[in-house]
């Protein structure tokens, strides 16, 4: 590149017998290095190369052409289609090109959400306000009937919606009675009087235990024969457990599903949890009532809608619904 | 006298049955429809109770339904007149 760069023009000071020759050698030499010199500035022998920086002194560069290669001068106008903000901006967006922009002023009157409508679709969970009662029958053939009374629930933004009573005539959970309970290294093998009929992944409760640590709600890890089961149970090791008894089903939601004024029913359930309650209270759903069956029928300490209190004894209900 | 079925539903996954009624009594041209409820029964209850037989469901519908419309007809009569009257108590 050392070659490009031409070599400084030295100042010749000509003399008289620089002109005594027809032929004018000396001058002509140095006419043709000026003019040479020249020609180089005006770029007619190719590119321009200086062998200083170019300083404008606050002038522009103007006719441009758009850069071609790595070390090329950007224009104002290659850089705005190239880098502005209108071409890097949808880049930055998450939400692609044609995002909405927008902002809401907190403080201005015209602009402040004026109901909370919107709330009635987010997920909730109980206690919610509703006026329903719960009934049932006796079991029978081993069924009993529950009704959820007509009632009217209040949502989330304050409206009332009013919902027609409601009958279903449901399986009463068989009990089934475990003789042993032994607890090994986390894996619980039960043994029932009877064939279980579980399956594997199936899942049951533990209402009732004489070790109470194996009360729950638990999945069935193998089934080894028709009257033995393992599930996991984290704890203490425990290989002499007493029995208990073990419950499949039983648990019921009831719940206006959004913008519906039909109650809808979910389940059975192995149990009332709060995971269960929330499977239940999703996109917009509004649980009105809890029904609990045992193999004794409706058990109205575990059950409850809003205009039911929850018996006293009941320590799993929050309330009322 | 006949029920009108506002809806049926069956869950997908439990296959617990549902239908939401109105009973519907006839006299000449004019029709009265009664008050809605859902029912509903899992597919275990109805075995069960009625032996598998939807039908036997349905008519134990009809009768609650009948019975629970003739307790309340007096009394959506007796609100029904009072439209544009004055009642001293």
């Amino acid at each position: 590149m050392a070659s490009d760069i031409p070599v400084p023009l030295q100042l010749t000071q000509l003399t008289k017998a620089d002109f005594e020759d027809d032929n004018l050698p000396v001058v002509n030499q140095y006419l043709t290095s000026i003019v040479n010199a020249h020609n180089a500035l005006a770029g007619h022998t190719g590119d321009v190369t200086l062998a200083g920086n170019l300083n404008l002194n606050g002038k522009t560069i103007k006719n441009v052409a758009a850069p071609v290669g790595p070390g090329d001068v950007v224009t104002k106008s290659a850089a705005d289609s190239t880098y502005g903000a209108a071409v890097v901006g949808p880049q930055l967006e998450v939400s692609g090109k044609y995002s909405l922009k927008t902002v809401r002023r907190l403080n201005d009157t015209t602009q402040r959400e004026k109901n909370s409508t919107y709330l009635n679709d987010l997920m909730n969970t109980t206690p919610t306000a509703n006026d329903a009662t719960l009934s049932a029958t006796h079991v029978s053939g081993g069924v009993c009937v529950v009704t959820v009374s007509a009632g009217s629930l209040v949502r989330m933004d304050d409206s009332t919606v009013a919902f027609p009573e409601r009958s279903d005539t449901l399986f009463v959970p068989t009990l089934i009675t475990l003789l042993t309970l032994n607890r090994l290294s986390g894996v619980v093998t039960a043994t029932s009087s009877a064939p279980h009929g579980l399956i594997r992944g199936e899942t049951f409760s533990i209402p009732t235990a004489t070790d109470v640590t194996f009360v729950g709600s638990f999945v069935v890890s193998t089934v080894s024969s028709p009257t033995q089961f393992t599930f996991f149970q984290a704890g203490p090791d425990d290989p002499s457990g007493t029995g208990g008894t073990a419950s499949v089903g039983g648990v019921y939601y009831y719940y206006l599903a959004a913008n519906a004024f039909v109650l809808s029913l979910e389940g059975p359930f192995p149990a009332d949890t709060w995971v269960n309650r929330q499977s239940v209270n999703t996109d917009g759903n509004v649980q009105v009532a809890v029904v609990v069956l045992t193999s004794s029928g409706f058990n109205i300490a575990q059950s409850s809608a809003g205009g039911t209190s929850p018996a006293a004894t009941n320590g799993r209900l929050f309330g009322r619904l | 006298m006949a029920l009108r079925f506002d809806k049926v539903k069956i869950n997908g996954t439990t296959g617990h049955m549902e239908v939401h009624v109105r009973y519907v009594e006839k006299n000449g041209d004019n029709v009265t429809f009664g008050v809605m409820k859902s029912h509903g029964i899992s597919p275990t209850a109805l075995q069960e109770k009625f032996n598998g037989d939807t039908q036997l469901w349905l008519a134990s519908i009809h009768k609650e339904m009948k019975e629970r419309h003739k307790a309340m007809k007096p009394q959506h009569d007796t609100i029904s007149k009072l439209v544009g009257t004055t009642v001293e108590f």
